[in-house]
């Protein structure tokens, strides 16, 4: 045990002197918060409350004045994307933000976020969709690939979506140019095709 | 220490626990403001994100002891080769012999040829069946054109091929499309003499496709006696092909040849004077493989892979020769049932021929050509008992070699998730050693050094045809938990029953032997089973952002070996051989530093702990890493290693004395234009 003692001494003092060795260099160190990179989650929201200003819906969310994100299945944002949406509106309509645990339950859901614990349920979820005409945004693997409209991808550190150009036009959904351009891969085979 | 381990085990956990249920509470304040919500969608697509940790949800929900060594954990940690970049997990014991031959164990028993982990590169099997390890030597890996090394410590649940009874080491690298564009890599220092790494990768009508080529050479280390024999020089090439169809298949062709002139010392046993001598100088290797993969995924976990390679090894060391022509051929297929199981099973051939020529009569293998025959199956169930919350995995191996009749290995895992954050695991393991060339085909003579009435005394380790598999039964139990999103615990324990572990055996009394000529006294001995024992420790490797910028690792490992004597054995190693060539402690710590965006400051503390049987004592080193992007073009960086002390030992093995490890340092250039 003594033996142990005097090695973990002999650490402590190696530990004091690595953060010596580093105080020439403090003054350079970067200290501003907006220097510090953001989250992927916090990215993410920042998108799904952009997508709503570059897609037109053409079914009417009858009887609702709010504009709403659904989140199906197990939520990665928490108060984050609540926090983006705030006292945001889209074409006159309030921005809210619900949490489902079935894609049955939102059907007057304009956005719906497709948590990656969802994903063995992928093709059911998606039909219901559609037939809600709903924009699903997710970052499940190759989801715009397999039928959803926007997928999130990661490359070399940055969030780039995919955008499913047939599965948009089965929803019903008009995409804009301008969302097209920004995508880094356009799908065109529709669901079920 | 085994109490005081268990008791510091439960305070962290317990504390990490209550920690965690605090830290929950508080964490919503922290996520209010969304600082890139005012941002474009052009902007955004270009925001480069943290990775809160470097532990992927996959990892986290993993039910083994599972570290993921990422490309940037080993750019940033100044490694030259893949024996380095595995000091960054814990549990693994990498001790250098000497400049080009490496000791790795996993939770113990490591040595030049670790006989009891598996490992792989890309799906291609290294490890060897002529004398059960794999020669580290020969396994030179690009590094910037690694995506991960995943390491798993314990048996390798079923999924892993055979002899992955400690431990299995993944070696993955970049998929073509990652590696796009020219790369240029040179490195030069005081501990070699230079080092080129070259790689150019584009895409043409819808196939990515990479080709590289590498070549070193380093000098020796330091010996006491003056006998520098331990230079290496290697040079490989090699491609890779991925090509997507119809968004479902993906394909993969990949190939390296490599030559090497491996430095090396040996001990050589003759019947005749001088009947033992150190024999010094280059061995050449050479050798290449080519590798096929087909996957096809149906979405929602159900999906397959085949794969097949071809590898040629020749190695001609000074005291034997080895040819090797490798086939094998693997088939994995994963797929969903209605309620909430997914099902795995797999199967696998592989045929080994090997050719040995007889360089030094001491060591021969009988007959000297063979083909060893390795199949394997496996089926596993993962059955979500909770859904997202407990998951419960059965499974079992199948494994039929030339060496054993069919064997089962079956394994259970359990996998809680109480939180989001934190992770409980549990796993029984049953595993199997398949005996090797090395057992059952392999004598090795050796000198005793003492003479009686003028003839010599020689011991002979004759084949064994009866050696059987060295068994384990392996219980591990596994602790994770995220912390806020900026600090991350993994803790890992484990308790390993072992039997029919090897042994070497006296079979009989001393007598005269007249063949080989000249006559000679002879104690015949050969491998056994006849060792048996437990191991047991613990692994903590804690992780800290404190701030964005800065990274803090370390990791502790503690091995405790209690290894005897089975009641029957006529072993003659002794046991305290096996138990001191393993440290009991291990300890590191890294610091990573990043700033003003393009400067990165890498230190790095190493402990571990003395090796008694091969008189290496306990040592402390460290390394510093410093590194520049100047532009987008090149960067600079500056490496120093070891540098505590001029040289350190850190295992033995060679003939001779103890090679010390050196100080040095290196600078290396890379350009990507």
């Amino acid at each position: 045990m003594a033996a142990i003692g005097s090695r973990l001494g002999g650490m402590r003092s190696l530990a004091w002197l690595s953060i010596a060795a580093l105080a020439p260099f403090l003054p350079f160190l970067p200290l501003s918060a907006q220097q510090q990179h953001p989250t992927e989650s916090q990215v993410k929201a920042a998108y799904l409350y952009n997508f709503g200003k570059f897609v037109r819906w053409q079914s009417d969310r009858a009887g609702n004045s709010d504009f709403l994100i659904c989140v199906l299945g197990k939520d990665p944002f928490g108060a984050l994307l609540d926090a983006t949406v705030e006292g945001e509106s889209i074409d006159g309509r309030k921005l809210t933000v619900r949490r489902i645990a079935k894609v049955q339950d939102g059907s007057s859901c304009s956005i719906l976020y497709i948590s990656s614990s969802e994903e063995s349920q992928l093709p059911s979820i998606l039909s219901a969709a559609q037939h809600f005409g709903e924009l699903t945004v997710s970052d499940i693997p190759r989801f715009a690939e397999r039928g959803g409209v926007i997928g999130f991808v990661v490359q070399q550190d940055k969030i780039r979506f995919e955008v499913n150009r047939g599965a948009a036009g089965q929803s019903h959904l008009a995409l804009s140019s301008e969302l097209l351009k920004v995508a880094s891969k356009l799908y065109n085979k529709a669901v079920g095709q | 220490m085994g109490r005081i381990g268990l008791t510091i085990f439960c305070a962290l956990a317990g504390w990490s626990f209550l920690a965690g249920r605090a830290a929950e509470a508080s964490s919503e304040t922290e996520e209010t403001i969304n600082p890139v919500k005012t941002l474009t969608l052009e902007q955004l697509a270009n925001v480069e994100v943290t990775s809160v940790s470097k532990t992927p949800e996959e990892v986290r929900n993993t039910s083994a002891a599972i570290y993921v060594i990422t490309q940037e954990d080993i750019w940033r940690s100044g490694a030259t080769n893949i024996p380095e970049a595995l000091r960054l997990a814990p549990g693994v014991e990498v001790a250098r012999i000497d400049g080009d031959t490496w000791s790795i164990g996993i939770r113990g028993f490591g040595s030049r040829l670790a006989r009891d982990v598996l490992v792989l590169i890309d799906g291609r099997t290294v490890y060897t069946t002529l004398l059960a390890g794999t020669y580290w030597e020969a396994q030179n890996v690009m590094l910037d054109d690694v995506e991960r090394i995943e390491v798993i410590r314990g048996p390798g649940g079923t999924i892993w091929g055979p002899n992955a009874v400690n431990g299995v080491i993944n070696i993955i690298t970049k998929s073509a499309k990652d590696t796009h564009g020219v790369l240029v890599d040179a490195e030069a220092g005081s501990l070699h003499t230079g080092a080129l790494n070259a790689r150019y990768g584009g895409r043409s009508r819808g196939v990515d496709y990479r080709v590289y080529g590498l070549g070193f050479e380093r000098g020796h280390e330091y010996h006491p006696d003056g006998k520098n024999f331990d230079d290496w020089r290697a040079i490989q090439g090699g491609f890779r092909t991925d090509w997507t169809k119809h968004s479902r298949d993906r394909f993969t062709v990949q190939g390296d040849v490599y030559a090497e002139g491996y430095g090396e010392g040996v001990t050589a046993n003759y019947y005749a004077p001088p009947y033992q001598q150190n024999l010094y100088g280059t061995a050449p290797l050479s050798g290449g493989n080519i590798l096929g993969r087909w996957q096809r995924a149906f979405g929602e976990g159900t999906d397959f892979q085949l794969q097949a390679f071809y590898d040629r090894a020749n190695r001609h060391e000074l005291n034997f020769a080895d040819l090797r022509d490798t086939y094998d051929i693997d088939f994995l297929d994963r797929f969903r049932l209605p309620g909430r199981e997914q099902i795995s099973w797999g199967l696998g051939a592989r045929f080994s021929r090997g050719t040995n020529p007889v360089i030094e009569p001491g060591l021969t293998f009988e007959p000297n050509t063979r083909t060893d025959r390795l199949l394997t199956a496996f089926l596993q169930d993962e059955i979500r008992l909770v859904d997202k919350r407990l998951t419960l995995t059965l499974g079992t191996k199948f494994l039929e070699t030339n060496f054993t009749g069919l064997r089962l290995q079956p394994s259970g895992r359990l996998l809680w998730t109480p939180t989001d954050k934190q992770t409980v695991w549990a796993s029984f393991t049953h595993a199997i050693r398949t005996p090797s060339d090395a057992e059952e085909n392999f004598s090795l003579l050796g000198f005793t050094g003492q003479f009686v009435n003028g003839l010599p005394l020689l011991a002979r380790f004759d084949p064994n045809p009866h050696f059987r598999s060295e068994e384990l039964n392996g219980y591990e139990l596994g602790y994770r938990f995220l912390l806020r999103k900026s600090a991350y615990f993994d803790i890992a324990s484990f308790y390993n029953h072992y039997s029919d572990l090897f042994s070497e055996d006296i079979t009989g009394g001393i007598f005269l032997e007249n063949n080989p000529p000249p006559p000679h006294l002879l104690i015949p001995a050969d491998f056994g089973n006849g060792l048996l024992g437990t191991t047991k420790g613990i692994e903590f490797a804690p992780e800290w952002r404190p701030v964005p910028y800065w990274r803090l690792r370390a990791s502790y490992s503690y091995l405790q070996m209690d290894i005897e004597k089975s009641h029957d054995s006529l072993d003659i190693e002794p046991v305290s051989q096996i138990e001191g060539s393993s440290p009991k402690h291990e300890v590191s710590v890294l610091s990573g530093l990043d700033f003003a965006k393009v400067l990165n400051l890498d230190l790095t503390y190493r402990y571990v702990g003395a090796l008694p049987a091969l008189t290496v004592p306990a040592y402390s080193t460290a390394d510093v890493r410093f590194d520049w992007q100047a532009n987008r073009q090149f960067k600079f960086s500056v490496v120093g290693r070891n540098l505590m002390q001029p040289h350190h030992a850190e295992f033995g093995g060679d003939p001779g004395p103890l090679v010390g490890i050196k100080r040095g340092a290196y600078g290396q250039i890379t350009w990507t234009p």
